[in-house]
């Protein structure tokens, strides 16, 4: 389990969206002991994708403040010097404003490690301007339109790009922390979900500069066995019988009843490049005569060709690979509702997953959280009573509808 | 120059591109990196974009069939802090480099690797590609398609290694930390499919309380949170905010008579079944306008919007270049490009003083000398072909 390769590091977290809670969410994974400061009315995706909330901030503490009272910065101050590392995805506008800037807070707290992730980057003329996965990992990278062929278009899957870019810099945190032990110091991190797209997107983007063209589309590919075909049941699949030629292709014509098209094309190189789009129309029409689990079947036990169903998320729940590893469990929400949840996929030793717990509700900690801060009852009913914070007094029921 | 992870010691011994990404991470943090290659050197390193992925690693070609070679292996293991590999784990265990087989031997070393599927289960020995395992397994094809274009994605290859590469490097450097308390060494190891279905999880989540996938533009669940075809091309917006940006929206598009209508008072009002409705009125408004007047408009009025870059249009882009985010390199093939910089910055905007990668060999007599063999013995290797070596 992963849970105590990042025990004992503190992490104070000013993260709203989804690019910077799933940056803090995989230091939670690792154990460490997280505090999100959020705006008094709670973060948006609290109320906007309440079981998205739940992935992206499971177990950490919250407690929602008035950041721009003199009482708020103290209380935000008294956390600076607490954690080990800080992580947000405000504009830099925001935090230089709040006066939460990394010089600022380097000030306060030398050994802090201060995380920014930007939409994109803090330099040039889009510093300032409002960043999503879709517009700034997708769109200004290349990704979007690459992808889709000509006069087509995507359909652009939620959250994936901010998980990326939330993944580089959790990576830049633990290398800033190994960095810590050794020369006692913090440093400031940042990444941007535009530079976390053009990284994943290199490919296309040596390809092009090479003089490749794109988009392309797939009765054009290059190779047609490295390609995407559609069967008869409209489940597409994705193919690459490239390698061993001299078994792969015979056991493509065999599976639809094609052994004409075995001496047709003896080599691999006949059906690629000015070849491909014949071979690619003859497969179109014969892969529409089966059905996908017969194909993939078929295709897989030739043993050399790599083959899948481009799977729906839903079948993803069912699938046993992913549930015999642990990469999907059932998880139990508030209201009792059991939903599988995709788990941490970085394991360490003997590789089971980490059990999410909830996302705090509104104010669920800020007693502790200020307790352990120093504050007494008396401090916090009066930050209460002047909209300072927001906090839960004993027991209160979670409704996801809320 | 990045020194985060200065003094590391990394022995790759990859040959996929997630392996090799995880390594490239390392490499680029400031790690020592001893890149263990096949005589032929790996595949990736002739492709186009090969020097991606080997940059600033030592090139040591050691023939492991050879049991000098083997011993070689063994050398650079006993001071090397960190073993990365993409091998299936019966070639490892074969050649004695599984993690059980190491770790009484090295009880400091991070032994790390990548599987396509995991380890465990029916797929956990097929060949996994990130267009099949993370794209097409975990369900970002389907769900990324447009249901009436019945289109699938030409699906951008080497974006889920990348993915997978940095999320194993991530685990490294944690247990790197982690042992700096603990002083001993572990296994990390991580898929293509499981970061495929981490990075999908709104999707896999969403489609159990209901919500159903592939959408289609004109049904897409968020109405701002679409593509719009303008005159002379697309625009996609995004937006979480309904009281800052739905009036902007329609201004922009023209549409300032249906502000203050009572169709839409909230978010919810532009979501589900009544985003049907408000997407065709949307894209009345978009087609009357240009990207430019889409993408100058929205942002002036700070909504999210992005006209559609190509790939190669983000090497020319000015907020590209105005954060560093590509690296000029001239390339093995000869040829001078604009590659994608690491996009993780340490404290200011430091790169790479020199972003090159290895001819197959380069380093080999360098780090055989660095392990104390000798010149006549470094002969022999090359002659009996146990290692290829650059200059020599």
């Amino acid at each position: 389990m992963a849970e105590n390769i990042l025990e004992g590091v503190k992490v104070l977290d000013m993260c709203v969206a989804a690019a910077g809670p799933s940056c803090s969410r995989m230091l939670v994974d690792f154990g460490a002991e997280d505090i999100m400061v959020e705006p008094l009315e709670g973060q948006s995706t609290r109320y906007t994708a309440p079981h998205s909330f739940d992935f992206k901030c499971g177990g950490k503490k919250g407690i929602p403040c008035n950041l721009k009272t003199p009482e708020g910065k103290e209380l935000l101050t008294k956390l600076v010097k607490w954690a080990d590392v800080m992580v947000c995805n405000y504009r830099e506008k925001a935090m230089v404003k709040l006066g939460f800037s990394y010089e600022e807070l380097h000030k306060i707290n030398p050994r802090l490690i201060y995380a920014h992730l930007y939409g994109f980057g803090n330099k040039g003329p889009k510093k300032d301007d409002p960043g999503f996965d879709a517009t700034a990992w997708w769109g200004r990278s290349g990704l979007l339109v690459d992808i889709a062929q000509p006069d087509s278009i995507i359909n652009i899957p939620y959250a994936t790009g901010d998980f990326s870019a939330g993944h580089s810099l959790a990576l830049g945190i633990c290398a800033a922390l190994y960095r810590r032990e050794k020369t006692g110091e913090g440093m400031k991190v940042s990444t941007s979900l535009m530079a976390s797209g053009i990284f994943l997107n290199y490919d296309a983007i040596v390809e092009t500069q090479y003089g490749y063209k794109l988009p392309t589309s797939r009765k054009r590919a290059i190779r047609a066995m490295l390609n995407s075909y559609q069967c008869g049941d409209g489940e597409w699949i994705s193919i690459n019988a490239t390698h061993h030629w001299e078994t792969s292709w015979p056991c493509i014509c065999r599976t639809i009843h094609r052994e004409d098209l075995i001496d047709k094309y003896p080599e691999h190189d006949d059906t690629k490049g000015e070849f491909a789009p014949a071979v690619i129309a003859i497969l179109d029409e014969e892969f529409k005569k089966y059905d996908s689990d017969y194909i993939v079947e078929s295709l897989l036990s030739c043993g050399t060709i790599a083959v899948e169903k481009a799977q729906h998320s839903i079948d993803v729940t069912k699938d046993e690979q992913a549930i015999e590893n642990e990469y999907v469990y059932e998880w139990t929400d508030r209201e009792g509702k059991k939903i599988m949840h995709p788990a941490t996929p970085i394991r360490f030793n003997d590789g089971g997953h980490q059990e999410l717990k909830y996302a705090p509700m509104l104010g669920e900690h800020t007693i502790e959280v200020m307790h352990m801060l120093g504050y007494t009852d008396d401090q916090i009913k009066d930050y209460e009573d002047r909209g300072i914070v927001k906090a839960i007094h004993g027991h209160q029921e979670y409704r996801y509808s809320n | 120059m990045v020194e985060t992870l200065k003094g590391i010691k990394v022995v790759a011994f990859t040959r996929a591109a997630a392996g090799c990404c995880c390594v490239k991470m390392l490499t680029e943090f400031g790690a020592d990196t001893v890149f263990v290659e096949p005589v032929k050197g790996i595949p990736l390193r002739y492709l186009n974009f090969g020097d991606f992925y080997i940059n600033n690693q030592k090139s040591v070609p050691i023939n492991m069939r050879d049991p000098k070679g083997v011993e070689f292996m063994h050398r650079l293991l006993e001071k090397a802090d960190v073993f990365v590999s993409n091998y299936r784990n019966g070639v490892l265990k074969t050649l004695g480099l599984d993690y059980e087989s190491l770790k009484d031997k090295y009880p400091k070393l991070i032994h790390a690797t990548i599987s396509g599927y995991g380890t465990k289960g029916p797929m956990k020995d097929a060949p996994g590609f990130d267009v099949t395992a993370f794209w097409g397994r975990a369900g970002l094809s389907s769900d990324s398609m447009d249901k009436n274009a019945n289109m699938p994605l030409i699906v951008p290859q080497g974006t889920g290694d990348v993915a997978c590469g940095e999320n194993l490097a991530m685990g490294v450097i944690a247990a790197l930390f982690d042992r700096t308390r603990t002083g001993k060494g572990m296994q990390v190891y991580t898929s293509l499919y499981s970061v495929g279905l981490f990075l999908n999880n709104s999707q896999i989540i969403d489609q159990q309380l209901g919500v159903k996938y592939p959408k289609t533009r004109k049904d897409p669940g968020r109405a701002m949170k679409n593509t719009f075809r303008c005159k002379d091309g697309w625009v996609q917006t995004m937006t979480l905010n309904f009281d800052k940006d739905f009036n902007s929206i329609l201004k922009v598009a023209h549409l300032d008579n249906l502000i203050g209508d009572p169709r839409w008072k909230c978010m919810e009002d532009t979501e589900g079944e009544n985003a049907i409705e408000l997407t065709e009125i949307l894209d009345s408004g978009f087609a009357q306008i240009t990207v430019q007047e889409a993408v100058d408009g929205l942002t002036a009025a700070d909504v999210a919007v992005s006209k559609y870059f190509t790939g190669l249009d983000t090497v020319t882009d000015e907020q590209a270049e105005a954060n560093t985010y590509f690296s000029d390199v001239d390339t093995l093939k000869g040829k001078r490009i604009r590659i994608p910089a690491n996009p993780i910055k340490f404290n200011g905007d430091e790169t790479l003083d020199e972003y090159r990668a290895p001819q197959l060999g380069e380093h080999t007599v360098e780090v055989m000398k660095e392990y104390g063999y000798s010149d006549a013995e470094i002969d022999e290797y090359i002659k009996n072909g146990t290692v290829v070596a650059q200059g020599r």
